[in-house]
């Protein structure tokens, strides 16, 4: 959460911390250590703070500073097989599927897929299409994520389970990398 | 010459609209308002029209103040992939899109709600045709 424009949002508003904690219904001190970034928010806490800011909730997170698990580990076949013989060859990767994120797609924990990293196929994905997602990290280097891609700036994850607040491609540092196509 | 004018007024698809479209029916935290339009409401009970309240799908080009003409859907009949729906969850309106099988999403970079689920007092009313989603982009 960016905490400074937490603060500053709240003073342009006439806010003390006191009114602000009681509208979002958390106690003063509690509020003071989310503004300070010592403490976080569940998400409703957080959707009812930024209907109290009047503003949407990704003005109050800074996709750069959220920490993403990465969705996904390079899977590489055994050696001489044909598989491996293939991808050799090919702009094509192969990943193991370490979360649940698109699970309503039968994509599940350990399932293996095949992605296109084909710069032409990346700019000719189509929507709804699985896709791998390159998420820059302040803190480490990108990590891969396994994301649905809605048109036209949308990833979103396809879970029950694991149901994750939707990327902005015009305000995140997420770049489509692969198309996954098995 | 006069009573020439009225006719043709009359039949003008603006001064429908604003004579004899009844304050819409929205309550706090609506994204559409029913618009009830006395003279069709017996043409065609299939269809409803909706006035857009938020920019939930403002990437998709739907903004506040436009009205949607939606089809009601039947009772187990699920709506295309990715198109604009109608959704009633505990007595709010929603406008979403749907994804396949069961999600339903804003599409917009000022309103970027959580995907919805399609749980059971989630319901579908009605769609529009997906004409005006893109299938393609160029990223």
């Amino acid at each position: 959460m960016e905490t400074s424009r937490i603060k500053r949002l709240r003073l342009e508003r006439g806010l003390t911390l006191a009114d602000l904690a009681e509208k979002v219904g958390l106690s003063e001190g509690h509020m003071s250590r989310v503004e300070a970034g010592t403490r976080g928010l569940r998400f409703a806490k957080l959707d009812k703070l930024a209907r109290t800011l009047g503003v949407p909730v990704t003005d109050l997170v800074a996709a750069d500073e959220v920490a993403f698990a990465p969705d996904l580990e390079d899977y590489h076949p055994p050696k001489g097989s044909v598989v491996a013989k293939a991808l050799a060859t090919s702009t094509q990767r192969m990943f193991r599927v370490l979360s649940g994120v698109l699970s309503e797609l039968n994509l599940g924990e350990n399932a293996l897929i095949v992605a296109e990293m084909d710069e032409k196929a990346v700019k000719s994905v189509s929507n709804g299409s699985v896709v791998i997602v390159s998420m820059a990290s302040k803190e480490s280097d990108p990590v891969f994520l396994l994301r649905q891609f809605i048109a036209p700036y949308l990833l979103i994850t396809n879970s029950r389970e694991q149901n994750s607040l939707p990327i902005h491609m015009l305000d995140a540092p997420a770049k489509i990398a692969g198309v996954v196509i098995l | 010459m006069e009573s020439a004018r009225r006719f043709w007024r009359a039949l003008s698809p603006i001064w429908l609209f604003h004579e004899m479209t009844l304050p819409p029916r929205a309550a706090v935290g609506d994204d559409l308002a029913l618009l009830e339009l006395p003279s069709l409401s017996n043409a065609n009970e299939s269809v409803r029209s909706y006035r857009v309240l938020t920019p939930v799908l403002s990437d998709l080009g739907f903004y506040p103040g436009q009205v949607l003409t939606m089809r009601l859907l039947g009772k187990h009949e699920a709506p295309d992939a990715f198109a604009i729906v109608a959704v009633s969850v505990g007595g709010r309106l929603l406008l979403r899109q749907f994804v396949p099988p069961a999600l339903l999403i804003t599409n917009s970079r000022q309103v970027l709600a959580p995907n919805l689920p399609m749980i059971e007092n989630v319901v579908i009313i009605a769609t529009l045709a997906p004409t005006n989603a893109p299938s393609h982009t160029s990223l």
